[in-house]
């Protein structure tokens, strides 16, 4: 195990105690020292180089070392720092089941202080290799998915004689608006709360409902009748089930950060199901208004009417830009979100 | 105090000082640094710490002497200051329950003269 730069935080209240123990450790990590919890604290929040360990100890004065590990496990980037307690108490059995990795009592035997933390930074060091692996191996497999949905949307459109460019068109169309409402200040709480690459990324999958739609219906060039719409309509529930289906698949699988991959598909089923949605509650499926509905489904429906206003479609010619605007500035407040419209129209000159 | 070299290894005999200060287990427990030893018992504000006791426990307050006690028992077992880190595990033990302790005084007074002596015989001549 390579042991440079290996930090090791002691802290204890007598500097006999923190000097012994940087006797026996100096010669083999970097040793930084705290005489009491608050100081600690102080420098595990300000440096951006963490420790790989601490040696804690229990009584102190002011924040106790019990205090000092409980701050720590509610810290993010503290709490995956080991803790070895150093006491000269036998509250051995507190100590471990409070969170720290071990426990040295005094007095200090050099050689199983050196082990004991020689074992708890490999351990450590080897956690957070396994980790990384981890992490990269599932951002793979969520962009291998991602990819796979993808190609999947495009092969819908293809289907519908669409241009599989729409669905390019309006995951670039969605991130010209985040932007342009993030700018604004226009639900920005929201925005800044969501994760907006997976926001705009799950754009792409708004019609893959219409792999439900029977091609007489999906192709025809005239008018549909009332029942052809009502069967159109059900691509917005059809979508939204095949995400669904996804996600119970999706939890058969191991992910340390599930959390990603489920947000990534609750934001194509908000937008699958819901993109229908009016502002005025007269949408499809389910009659949600205003900001009920999700607001990935009322930016999903903005980019989605805009891009179709001015593509030629098997059964309409294109619009041009500015007649598309209009027909967007007259459905602000009833069928859209009037906010969303009003970005679009302030960045309008980028669609073109 | 007479140091004697040990007949097998050359080195200081530092048994005279036991059972009050354990020199070689304390030597060995810094790694064999000597010098840094000494000067760890010359640091050691031993007098200071009882005197700390001894006031908590003129006052009855427990949990200062629980944890001045404790305090006193970690550095003495460090430093290998075996009959002071007995008494003041004895006396923690006690301020836990919140037994009388002023029986203790006297002990912990003649405990700490000792070692005060003892250490200033033993860093007589050195480079501390």
């Amino acid at each position: 195990m390579s042991t440079e730069k290996i930090k090791i935080l002691i802290v204890d209240d007598v500097d006999i105690n923190r000097i012994i123990l940087t006797e026996i450790l100096a010669d083999t990590y970097e040793i930084e020292q705290a005489a009491d919890g608050n100081e600690a604290i102080s420098i595990l929040l300000g440096s951006t180089d963490k420790p790989h360990l601490l040696l804690l100890d229990i009584r102190m004065p002011g924040m106790d070392g019990f205090e000092v590990l409980q701050f720590m496990k509610s810290d993010p980037s503290l709490q995956r720092i080991p803790v070895i307690f150093i006491s000269a108490t036998d509250d051995e059995r507190k100590g471990l089941s409070s969170g720290a990795v071990d426990y040295i009592s005094k007095p200090f035997q050099p050689d199983i202080v050196k082990l004991r933390v020689a074992n708890h930074i490999e351990l450590s060091l080897y956690r957070e290799r396994l980790e990384g692996l981890v992490e990269q191996k599932v951002n793979e497999l969520i962009s291998t998915k991602e990819l796979f949905l993808e190609t999947m949307a495009n092969l819908i459109e293809y289907r519908s004689l669409e241009s599989g460019s729409h669905v390019k068109r309006t995951k670039v169309l969605a991130k010209i608006l985040v932007t342009q409402l993030l700018k604004t200040g226009r639900y920005e709480e929201e925005l800044m709360s969501e994760n907006r690459d997976m926001l705009i990324n799950a754009m792409s999958l708004h019609d893959i409902g219409k792999i439900g739609i029977p091609d007489n219906i999906l192709l025809k060039p005239g008018k549909l009748t009332p029942e052809e719409f009502k069967i159109i309509e059900t691509h917005t529930v059809i979508g939204g089930e095949v995400i669904e289906s996804l996600m119970a698949g999706s939890k058969n699988e191991i992910h340390i950060q599930a959390g990603e991959q489920d947000d990534y598909l609750k934001y194509c089923y908000d937008i699958c199901r819901y993109h229908h949605e009016h502002w005025d509650g007269k949408g499809y499926p389910d009659g949600l208004s205003g900001t009920d509905i999700p607001l990935s489904a009322r930016i999903a429906a903005v980019v989605d009417i805009y891009d179709a206003l001015v593509s030629e479609r098997c059964y309409k010619k294109a619009f041009t830009h500015e007649e598309a605007l209009k027909i967007l500035q007259e459905s602000a407040g009833n069928h859209l979100d009037p906010e969303i419209v009003a970005a679009l129209i302030e960045v309008n000159q980028m669609l073109k | 105090m007479n140091i004697e070299k040990s007949e097998t290894t050359g080195c200081e005999n530092y048994t005279a000082y036991l059972p009050a200060i354990g020199v070689e287990e304390g030597i060995r427990r810094l790694m064999n640094n000597k010098k840094l030893y000494f000067g760890l018992l010359k640091r050691f504000e031993g007098r200071q710490m009882a005197n700390e006791i001894i006031s908590n426990i003129n006052d009855a307050d427990f949990p200062s002497i629980s944890k001045n006690a404790h305090k006193l028992k970690g550095v003495a077992a460090n430093l290998e200051l075996i009959e002071l880190k007995n008494l003041a595990s004895d006396i923690e033990g006690r301020a836990k329950m919140e037994v009388d302790c002023t029986d203790m005084v006297d002990a912990l007074d003649k405990a700490v003269n000792t070692v005060t002596k003892l250490i200033e015989t033993l860093l007589e001549g050195e480079d501390i």
